[in-house]
C-alpha cells in the first residue's frame, strides 16, 4: 500500500533552507512526489530557477530545476534533496524517475548523482544499457525524456536524507543545465534484507567507463549470440552478457551490492577466466573486482572452468568484506586478452556470509569474579587444553553495547599450552558492567 | 603488516558463560599456587579486538 508524503503548508522560498519535519513511513512504501515541492517542506531545493515540469509522464508536473540566468558551478553544484524518517532499518528498493541517461542522446537533460545517506549511487551519462535504467515515457519529438531507475539502498532507522545532485551542464558550453524529477519511492524488501546471500546479475551494472568510440559499452546476452552462445551456456544454463566495447584500452563496470550486515562475504564470480593455469586459453582479458579500497585479483581460487568455442568461464571464489550499506562494486578490466583486446564475459556476483562454525564447550571449569566499576576482574581456569591458535576472550558490555576483545599472547602466558590459567584483568573502564571469559581458537595471520 | 582473522579457520568457543568458582572464596595468588600456576596480568588496553565477522555466544 502506498503512502504518499503531503504537507498542507505551502513555502514561498524555495531555495532556502527549510526546516525539516520528520515524516514516519506508517506502511512500508513511501512515494514523493516532485511536483508537490512548494507544500512539502522536507525538500531543500538549491538553485535559482525551480519551476513545475509539464511534461512529467502522468501526473502533468514534475520538479524542473534549471540553470536560469545562472550557470552551472562545479564548486556549487544545485541540487534538490529531502529528508524523511523511517521506523525500520534495512534494505529498500528505490525507484525513482528523472532525466533519462541512456545513449546520452538528451543532450538538453544534465547528469546528476543520487545520494542517499552517505552512499552514492551515480547512474554515469554514458551508462551501457542494463536492467536497472530503463526508459520511462519518452515523448517522441521532445527534449523531456524520463528514464525510470531501479536500485538497492540501504536506510537508517530514523531520519534519512535522498539529494539529487546536478553534476553538469549539457548546453550552451555547459553553463546551462536541466534536472527533471517527476517522484522516488521508497518500497522496504524483506527479502533483500533478512537474506544471508546477495546476488548482482552482470546486466544490473549502474555504471561503465566505455572509452570506445561510440561511447556505448555493449551489452550482450551471449545466449542470444550464435558466437558466444555456447560458452554461456556450458556455465550456467542462463543469460550471460559480454562486455566487448572496452576495445583497445581498460574499462569498468559498476554495480551497487546492498548489505544488511557488516562482515567477511565468500564472493562467488562467474565469468571471463582469468587463471591461465588451467592450461586453457581464453580470449578475454583479466580483470579485478574492487570493493572500496581493495582489490581483488579474480582466479586465485578457481573452482571449475568451462570451455567452448575459444571463450574460457570460471567460476571462482574470494573472501571480501562488506559494509552495512551500500557497496560499490567495480569489475575492473586492466589487462586486455593475448590479441590486445579488452573483453568480458559475465554472469553474476554473489555474496554468502562466511560461516562460523558450531560452539562447543571443552573445559573442566572457569571462575571469575568482577565488581561492575571495578577496574579489575580476576579469571581462572583448570583444565584446558590449548592450542596455538587459541585465544583467551573476554565478552564485554559496557554503555555502548557488547564488544569482543582477546589475548593475543595466551601461549605465553600459560607456559607449555596446557593450562590452569589465573588472569588478572587491570585497567578496566568504569564503563564496563559486565565480562564474561571464554576461550575461542582461531587463526591469526600476518599479512602485508 | 597488518592482522587479520583467517575465518575459513576451524572456530571454537570453549566456554559460554560465566561460572564463579571457588576462587572467590581465595586470593588469585593462592589459587594460581594450589593450581601449580602463576598469576598472568593483563592490561584491558592491551586486548586485541575481535573482527566482527566472528561470533560469540556468550
Amino acid at each position: 500500500m502506498k503512502k504518499q508524503i503531503l504537507c498542507a503548508l505551502s513555502v514561498a522560498a524555495l531555495a532556502a533552507t527549510m526546516l525539516t519535519v520528520p515524516v514516519y513511513a506508517e506502511d512500508t512504501i513511501i512515494r514523493v512526489e516532485g511536483k508537490d515541492y512548494e507544500s512539502d517542506k522536507n525538500w531543500t531545493i538549491h538553485s535559482t530557477n525551480v519551476t513545475p515540469n509539464k511534461w512529467a509522464p502522468g501526473s502533468n508536473n514534475g520538479l524542473n530545476i534549471s540553470s536560469g540566468s545562472v550557470a552551472f558551478s562545479e564548486t556549487d553544484k544545485p541540487y534538490a534533496s529531502y529528508k524523511f524518517n523511517v521506523e525500520k532499518a534495512g534494505i529498500y528498493d528505490l525507484e525513482y524517475a528523472a532525466n533519462y541517461l541512456k545513449d546520452g542522446s538528451k543532450v538538453y537533460l544534465s547528469p546528476f548523482s543520487v545520494t542517499v545517506n552517505d552512499d552514492e549511487i551515480m547512474f554515469a551519462g554514458d551508462t551501457p544499457n542494463n536492467s536497472a535504467m530503463t526508459a520511462y515515457t519518452q515523448l517522441s519529438g521532445t527534449q523531456s525524456d524520463y528514464g525510470k531507475y531501479n536500485v538497492p539502498v540501504y536506510l537508517e532507522a530514523g531520519e534519512n536524507t535522498i539529494k539529487f545532485t546536478i553534476e553538469g551542464g549539457r548546453y550552451n558550453g555547459g553553463k546551462d543545465y536541466v534536472f527533471y524529477l517527476d517522484y522516488f519511492q521508497f518500497t522496504y524488501n524483506d527479502t533483500a534484507t533478512t537474506s544471508e546471500t546477495i546476488q548482482v546479475e552482470a546486466e544490473d551494472l549502474i555504471a561503465g567507463n566505455v572509452p570506445s568510440s561510440n561511447g556505448i559499452a555493449k551489452l550482450i546476452p551471449t545466449d542470444s549470440n550464435t558466437t558466444n552462445s555456447a560458452a554461456a551456456k556450458l556455465a550456467s544454463n542462463q543469460t550471460m552478457y559480454q562486455f566487448n566495447a572496452f576495445n583497445n584500452a581498460g574499462g569498468y563496470l559498476e554495480y551497487i551490492v546492498p548489505s544488511a550486515t557488516e562482515g567477511d562475504f565468500n564472493l562467488e564470480i562467474t565469468g571471463s577466466n582469468t587463471d591461465k593455469t588451467t592450461g586453457l586459453k581464453s580470449w578475454c582479458g583479466d580483470f579485478n573486482v574492487v570493493i572500496g579500497d581493495t582489490t581483488i585479483s579474480v582466479g586465485e581460487d578457481v573452482t571449475s572452468v568451462h570451455k567452448a568455442d575459444v571463450y574460457d568461464i570460471m567460476t571462482a571464489n574470494q573472501t571480501v568484506k562488506l559494509k552495512q550499506g551500500l557497496n560499490k562494486i567495480r569489475v575492473e578490466l586492466d589487462k586486455p586478452d593475448k590479441n590486445g583486446r579488452y573483453l568480458i564475459h559475465l554472469d553474476y556476483l554473489k555474496f554468502t556470509p562466511v560461516e562460523v562454525p558450531e560452539v562447543q564447550d571443552q573445559f573442566e571449569s572457569f571462575g571469575g569474579t568482577y565488581e561492575p566499576g571495578s577496574d579489575t576482574a580476576e579469571f581462572t581456569a583448570t583444565g584446558l587444553t590449548l592450542k596455538d591458535a587459541s585465544k583467551l576472550v573476554f565478552g564485554i558490555t559496557d554503555d555502548k553495547g557488547k564488544t569482543y576483545k582477546y589475548v593475543d599472547n595466551l601461549t605465553e602466558l600459560t607456559g607449555d599450552g596446557s593450562a590452569n590459567l589465573a588472569v588478572q584483568l587491570t585497567g578496566i573502564p568504569e564503563t564496563v558492567s559486565e565480562i564474561k571469559l571464554g576461550v575461542a581458537d582461531f587463526d591469526v595471520k600476518e599479512v602485508e | 603488516m597488518k592482522k587479520y582473522i583467517n575465518p575459513k579457520m576451524e572456530y571454537k568457543l570453549f566456554s559460554k558463560e560465566k561460572i564463579v568458582t571457588e576462587s572467590a572464596a581465595k586470593s588469585l595468588s593462592d589459587w594460581a599456587e594450589e593450581h601449580g600456576t602463576t598469576v598472568a596480568g593483563i592490561d584491558y588496553n592491551n586486548l586485541a579486538q575481535v573482527p566482527s565477522n566472528i561470533k560469540f555466544t556468550f
